[in-house]
């Protein structure tokens, strides 16, 4: 039986006073080695829960927890250390004015031993990249490559849960399938759960065990991706599904096929 | 006689690097020929000489003229840089570190923190600077000191806004959302991610204020606030000047042009900088 | 829109509230300014008394609540070198002061929104250029230097214009025409860069689509939207031209605030050079209100260009 690396108990997120919760009432856990989905369009809270359950936000109410470490915004440093998350926007999420290797040394000099277990150049190598790029800035690199060195900067802290807020939204898509193969390789490997939040159930689907669906603060469905994508019970998931380009021409095409072959 | 920031682009031929030599190397000349004056063949600036009182500009052994006091006008417009820089450095200076860090505190704490330093720029910024100067001054005395102090009130409101506006729009962007994530404390944030980012915009406002703070420094030392005798500086000078104005001119036109051209440059310089470090011309 | 004027109206009297404590303190609060009054030949006792018969040996939460509780009767203190109530003295040169600076203010309007917009409409031509060298000039220059410079070419040299005091209408021009180098420069530059800025939008293409000449469309939308940022600029700009005038009518000998705020440095006279400070930073907060005002009457009308 293995642990749970996030339990979202019952939480809600209100930004605004009197205003519509961006979250509410959601429940959901992350367990090692798992991946979870959380898909919805924009405002429908996934962006919201991925802050709060990095300890980026305060939770309105509900409780966010990761084995016994209670996850909020006044954690102290060794506990966000457990806790790591990646952006939608991979040179966005480089200070422009760091160089790779210079960025790596803070957050060595400020976690001591945590770090230890890897060198720079491993840890570049672990990610799929040239060494050499540690003198480089963030504007040098392509998207692909920094996000993968954001990914490197989370899995140097040896993270339990690894938050990854759409984080191949803005990549080429022959990018996205290289980040998505690499999250899925660092979640078996070094044992950490991913919470993956993306608007595109495509992507979704390929890489979660368990998916949740959100539409405005609530999710409205839950299961297996195989569950979720071939028998959604909720109409707004058979909506969000229909809008996959090209599965309208798949469907068309499979009706077509029996029209044909039938007697 | 603030300077407000703008950021109208500019004719072309301030634009580019060739324009930050242009602009600047004259100010360094000026800069190397003010630290030198001693060592330069320039009669004494506070030697009076009745005799030779009033000269126009041209007299023989007096280039540029004498004063009322027999004292050359020359020597004294290379002695009076000296002042005039150094207090418009230095209070530019003082100005720029109070104005930026509050206006990064109040950016980036936001909160109370925010609400006082807005607070406090709104009224600074409601009080005219030459009558809260003409307060200090009837109570304090004059001094250097308090001469400073009201050129650093003067200006820090500037940059703490400008700031203040970046920092907001940085705190938020994901690179520092990653750096709260990794466990990075503010201050640290603050001093080696968001200020270096800022570098540009702080190196921009000073050389603009710098122009400021010397127009300020002039008016005071103009009404008998700032520099007085046997110190020098070019406001001072002017002073001096405004009584002898129909007789002899030159003693009120040169300082004044020298500040003119000075200031010119230093706001040509400005708008040069800012060129170069915002190509995408940045909005305050 | 009741409701955003009442808030600005409370922020409004927050910062002054606060600046005529930054006037208390300044004046009031810090140094000696009863050793500074009696020169420094003066004796301790001598000093001592005098700071007793001014009440400047309260404690000071005392003496402020005094500044306060006399403000608010519209009691600004008594002048200490001519014994009379600053109120009094102030109002008496107050008309000469707004007589200087709406002039000043009416020159740079007239002069430097037509420029700017001059300059934006025919952008990088060399009017664009010599508007963007008067405006730079207008930054660069001492206002009081220009002041005297022109009064030798225009009063000396020339004899087509007074040359100070405050006498027959001409003789607001030449301190006019200084004092408004400033606002002129920075509404110069102002309307031109807004102005461009509307004048690229795309309603304006399509108002031209329409068959809508140049003109009318500068004249109509073009004003209507730069008059929001100029207008924050006239806030922002009170402080400066008032800090302008005191310098421009000492060489003027202008009879306004400003002179009897230089005689206030002569005679050390604190309780008046506090006094002027609270009517310059009252001045600034009103006039600021009234914009304020302005706004929300202009702004549900047109589009809000950034300010």
């Amino acid at each position: 039986m293995s642990e749970t690396v996030l339990a979202i108990d019952e939480l809600t997120v209100v930004y605004r006073r009197g205003h519509a919760p961006a979250v509410d009432g959601v429940s959901l856990q992350v367990r090692e080695h798992g991946m979870v989905g959380v898909v919805g369009e924009s405002g429908s809270g996934k962006t919201s829960i991925a802050m709060v359950a990095a300890g980026l936000w305060p939770a309105t109410s509900g409780t966010v927890m990761s084995g016994d470490l209670r996850i909020t915004p006044r954690m102290r440093r060794n506990e966000r250390a457990t806790v790591q998350m990646v952006f939608q926007d991979p040179q966005g999420s480089l200070d422009p004015r760091q160089t790779i290797g210079s960025g790596l040394r803070e957050l060595r000099r400020l976690h001591g031993s945590r770090t230890s277990w890897i060198s720079d150049a491993d840890l570049l190598d672990r990610v799929g990249l040239d060494p050499v790029l540690l003198d480089r800035l963030p504007h040098q690199l392509s998207g692909g490559q920094a996000q993968r060195v954001s990914i490197g900067r989370a899995l140097l802290l040896r993270p339990r849960l690894l938050i990854a807020d759409e984080p191949t939204s803005a990549l080429d898509v022959s990018v996205q399938a290289q980040i998505l193969r690499l999250l899925d390789e660092i979640r078996r490997e070094e044992g950490l759960g991913i919470l993956f939040i993306s608007h595109d159930l495509a992507i979704v689907r390929a890489i979660c065990e368990e998916v949740h669906v959100m539409r405005a603060g609530k999710v409205v469905e839950s299961g297996t991706a195989e569950q979720v994508m071939d028998n959604p019970t909720h109409e707004y998931t058979a909506s969000l599904l229909a809008a996959i380009p090209g599965r309208e021409r798949r469907e068309q095409d499979a009706i077509g096929r029996r029209e044909t072959t039938a007697p | 006689m603030t300077a407000v920031v703008d950021s109208m682009p500019r004719a072309g031929f301030v634009r580019g690097r060739g324009a930050v030599i242009g602009f600047g190397a004259p100010l360094v000349l000026l800069l190397i020929v003010a630290i030198l004056a001693p060592l330069l063949p320039l009669p004494d600036p506070n030697l009076q000489d009745l005799g030779a009182s009033l000269l126009a500009p041209g007299s023989p052994g007096h280039a540029l003229g004498t004063d009322q006091l027999g004292r050359d006008i020359l020597s004294r417009l290379v002695y009076g840089a000296r002042l005039s820089l150094l207090i418009g450095a230095i209070g530019m200076l003082l100005g720029a570190i109070i104005g930026t860090v509050l206006g990064l505190l109040a950016g980036y704490y936001r909160g109370i923190v925010d609400i006082i330093v807005s607070w406090l720029i709104d009224a600074q910024l409601a009080i005219p600077f030459v009558l809260l100067a003409i307060a200090l001054i009837t109570s304090n005395g004059r001094s250097l000191i308090v001469l400073l102090l009201v050129l650093a009130l003067f200006s820090w409101a500037q940059y703490a806004r400008v700031i203040r506006g970046e920092t907001l729009a940085l705190r938020s962007r994901p690179f520092v959302l990653a750096l709260r994530a990794g466990g990075v404390p503010g201050y640290r944030i603050l001093l080696r991610h968001l200020l270096p980012n800022q570098a540009g915009t702080v190196l921009v406002l000073a050389t603009l204020q710098m122009g400021a703070v010397m127009l300020a420094e002039s008016a005071l030392s103009f009404l008998g606030l700032g520099v007085v005798s046997p110190d020098i500086s070019w406001g001072a000078m002017l002073s001096e000047g405004k009584d002898q104005l129909v007789y002899a001119w030159w003693i009120a036109a040169l300082p004044g042009l020298a500040i003119l051209i000075t200031v010119l440059l230093v706001n040509l310089l400005g708008d040069a900088l800012r060129s170069v470090l915002d190509p995408r011309k940045r909005r305050y | 829109m009741i409701k955003t004027i009442v808030i600005r109206l409370l922020l409004g009297i927050a910062t002054l509230f606060l600046a005529v404590t930054v006037a208390f303190i300044v004046a009031h609060g810090s140094g000696n300014p009863a050793a500074e009054l009696l020169g420094a030949s003066a004796t301790p006792e001598r000093v001592a008394q005098l700071q007793h018969e001014l009440g400047l040996d309260r404690p000071l939460y005392v003496q402020y609540f005094d500044f306060i509780g006399g403000l608010l009767r519209g009691d600004l203190g008594t002048s200490l070198r001519y014994n009379q109530p600053n109120l009094e003295l102030i109002m008496q040169r107050i008309p000469a002061t707004f007589e200087l600076t709406a002039v000043a203010l009416a020159i740079a309007v007239v002069v430097g929104i037509p420029l700017g917009t001059l300059a934006a409409v025919k952008e990088s031509t060399w009017i664009d250029r010599v508007t963007s060298a008067v405006a730079l000039f207008g930054q660069s220059v001492p206002v009081f230097w220009l002041g005297m410079m022109l009064i030798l070419i225009f009063a000396v040299q020339l004899g087509w214009l007074p040359a100070g005091q405050r006498n027959g209408p001409l003789s607001v021009v030449l301190p006019a025409v200084a004092l408004s180098t400033l606002p002129m420069a920075q509404i110069a530059r102002l309307t031109r860069s807004s102005m461009a800025e509307t004048l690229g939008e795309q309603f304006i293409v399509a108002g031209r689509a329409r068959g809508l000449s140049r003109a009318s469309i500068i004249l109509r939308h073009g004003l209507r939207n730069s008059s929001i940022p100029v207008l924050t600029i006239f806030g922002l700009q009170i402080g400066a031209l008032l800090s302008g005038a005191v310098t421009v009518e000492y060489v003027f000998a202008w009879p306004g605030l400003g002179t009897l705020a230089t005689q206030a440095i002569e005679g050390r006279d604190f309780t008046l050079a506090q006094a002027v400070v609270v009517v310059g930073v009252f001045v600034f907060v009103i006039v600021n209100l009234i914009i304020d005002v302005l706004y929300a009457v202009i702004d549900p009308r047109i589009r809000r260009t950034r300010a």
